[in-house]
């Protein structure tokens, strides 16, 4: 265990009710996972089940309620982040919402560094960002150019470009090729796996992307209502997915292959909307539900191997 | 077998204040009753602008030449009365944000029962009834529910739902579907993507499905056509497209894609390069400046669809050989 960088134990995240006669929002129930110095940990599930929220969580961007957070043996779950806030970064989903469109990328990228005192003049803060800019694949005279003159994947060159600033261990990558175009979407993959190496970085990349999410990932986390489902490496999850939804979701991405699409089956159900209180998050859609299903609230059974998963039917 | 939709050399203007530019150039396709053809591209390729002049919703721009037939009706010289009959009627269209396309301030009901009776010669109750057994239909449990709210109380995969119950309703025979399931889950994707395919099967619809995504291409659709910087790049059966790609475009965004399989952090394939600027095209093959294969005529002479025999056709000077290597 002394390569862990980060744990994770138990983190609860309550949103209010929306109206009146509302329930309270559970965005993130009881949630616990690790990441060892070097992997990445993807967290898969569909919009609104919480993953998001995880990794601001997970940063304090938002504040859990409850449970703990551990960044290098430390618990950070109280007091001052900003000794961390330099190891810890984070590259967002939308590239042009993330970046202030009245600042130059120098001032963008070289913003945190000179939070920190780390840089002391203009001159040195250009420099970084140039030198910066060429490792994301950019020209170093975009310094001086805005936001708005670069294109969506540019734009998240850039957002990758000022996380890499602050020279961090942890990077919280967020949905960071969802908006991209299949051409763009490759580069920057390639570019996080490139930079994980050299850095020795570790991530949690958040997706709703399965694909994607096996492309580059150590280990899997199927997130659902708040809920991990399951959690497992790469290999145990693509193999022996032991959580029915983890094994809709496999079922459900659409593979670039004729052949491989016809032989999979689909069928339509009819699935209430909303979510329950009480039990398995999913039993509402699960093909396998039953009785037993609606009691407790499953918790993670120990597969082996470091492979667990939160369904009590099999 | 009679074309359901015919188009031909159909090219699309943008005129703005730095320029024309094309948004289309010389799209040509034909569509046959139960047939599903895709048109894939990445985002600026042109392929929603061709979708919307079809349906003779551009803003902003202008058919500048070509022709648009539906059963053997010309499209482009139809009076407004006209194409608004065929709207929502024979022509059905769904989009990628069902909340623009569903009005906020009238109970699903109402909007439903409205479009029914538009297109056809029944009573409210048989509307009702129709609407509420399509609502069923798509996978909906508590139709009636549902009927009596609006579209603000409905998750985004419901209003996507009851959107193609509406479209469905009037029995359309072409249906036109730009990226109806991109911001929706894989798994509510799945299913309205198997119903789209059990409406085309049953009811002899053909489709034209607009995406990014090469796996619901490989999913749902007979044929493809791939469109980049507004032209058709290649075209042909799904089977031809994605296991003999002809034109380098092709097989660099098929590479590019990461299967499903642990991939332990390989590198994945790219297109290196940007897309074309818009106000000055390349004057040759519009994917020459992106090209791994580029060579002089490229740059200098736009190609002509080479034929690869069986509707499979590639807009590349150098696809006779690739093509044939390939096989």
């Amino acid at each position: 265990m002394s390569n862990e960088l980060l744990r994770v134990e138990n983190l609860i995240k309550t949103y209010p009710a929306r109206t009146s006669k509302g329930q309270p929002v559970r965005a993130v129930d009881d949630v616990s996972f690790s990441i060892e110095k070097g992997k990445t940990l993807g967290l898969v599930g569909e919009s609104g089940s919480g993953k998001t929220t995880t990794g601001r969580a997970v940063l304090r961007l938002t504040e859990p309620d409850s449970g703990s957070i551990f960044f290098e043996g430390k618990d950070i779950t109280k007091g001052n982040m900003r000794p961390y806030r330099r190891k810890m970064q984070i590259v967002f989903q939308s590239p042009a919402g993330s970046l202030d469109p009245s600042f130059p990328v120098w001032k963008i990228i070289s913003e945190g560094p000179k939070a920190y005192k780390l840089l002391k003049t203009k001159r040195e803060a250009v420099e970084l960002s140039r030198e910066l800019l060429l490792r994301v694949g950019l020209n170093s005279e975009d310094a001086f150019r805005y936001p708005g003159e670069f294109s969506g994947g540019q734009q998240q060159r850039i957002g990758i470009a000022r996380a890499l600033a602050m020279e961090p261990e942890f990077v919280v990558c967020d949905e960071p090729v969802s908006a991209l175009d299949v051409s763009y979407q490759a580069q920057i993959v390639n570019m996080l796996i490139d930079l994980r190496q050299e850095r020795e970085l570790s991530y949690l990349f958040i997706s709703h992307d399965l694909s994607v999410v096996m492309h580059l990932s150590d280990e899997i986390g199927v997130m659902y209502q708040g809920q991990l489902m399951e959690l497992g490496s790469c290999e145990e999850i693509a193999k022996h997915p032991a959580h029915p939804y983890t094994r809709e979701l496999l079922r459900a991405v659409p593979v670039a292959d004729p052949r491989k699409a016809a032989s999979r089956e689909s069928r339509i159900i009819a699935f209430p909307e909303g979510s329950v209180n009480r039990g398995c998050p999913y039993r509402l859609r699960c093909p396998v539900a039953g009785e037993e299903c609606g009691g407790e609230r499953p918790s993670f059974r120990d597969l082996g191997g470091g492979h667990f998963s939160a369904c009590i039917k099999e | 077998m009679s074309e359901l939709l015919k188009v031909k050399n159909l090219s699309v203007q943008f005129p703005t204040d730095k320029g024309t530019v094309y948004a289309v150039k010389d799209f040509s396709l034909n569509l046959n009753p139960g047939e599903i053809m895709g048109i894939v591209g990445e985002s600026g390729s042109g392929k929603s602008t061709a979708a919307y002049a079809i349906m003779d919703l551009l803003q902003g721009a202008r058919v500048t030449a070509g022709e648009i037939s539906f059963q053997g009706r010309d499209m482009l010289s139809m009076s407004g009365e006209e194409k608004r009959s065929l709207r929502g009627g024979q022509v059905g269209m769904i989009f990628q944000d069902p909340m623009g396309c569903l009005d906020p301030s009238v109970k699903i009901e109402g909007q439903m029962v409205e479009m029914l009776r538009q297109h056809s010669n029944v009573t409210k109750g048989e509307a009702r009834k129709i609407s509420t057994e399509m609502l069923r239909s798509v996978g909906i449990t508590d139709p009636e529910g549902v009927m009596k709210g609006y579209q603000h109380q409905l998750s985004g995969g419901m209003r996507q739902r009851v959107m193609i119950a509406m479209m469905l309703s009037t029995q359309p025979k072409l249906l036109i579907a730009d990226e109806p399931t991109t911001a929706l889950d894989v798994t509510i994707q799945d299913q309205i993507l198997e119903l789209l395919t059990k409406t085309c099967r049953e009811n002899h619809m053909a489709m034209l499905f607009i995406t990014h995504n090469f796996g619901i291409v490989a999913r749902i659709c007979n044929r493809v056509s791939v469109m980049y910087g507004g032209m058709i790049v290649e075209e042909g059966l799904s089977e031809d497209i994605f296991y003999s790609p002809g034109h380098p475009y092709t097989r660099g965004l098929l590479e590019a894609i990461p299967d499903l399989e642990p991939g332990a952090g390989r590198r994945l394939k790219t297109i290196s390069g940007t897309p074309n600027d818009p106000f000055a095209p390349p004057s040759g093959c519009v994917f020459a400046p992106r090209c791994p294969d580029c060579t002089g005529i490229c740059k200098t002479e736009i190609p002509k669809r080479q034929d690869m025999g069986g509707g499979h056709g590639v807009w590349c000077h150098l696809a006779r050989q690739e093509g044939r290597k390939g096989e």
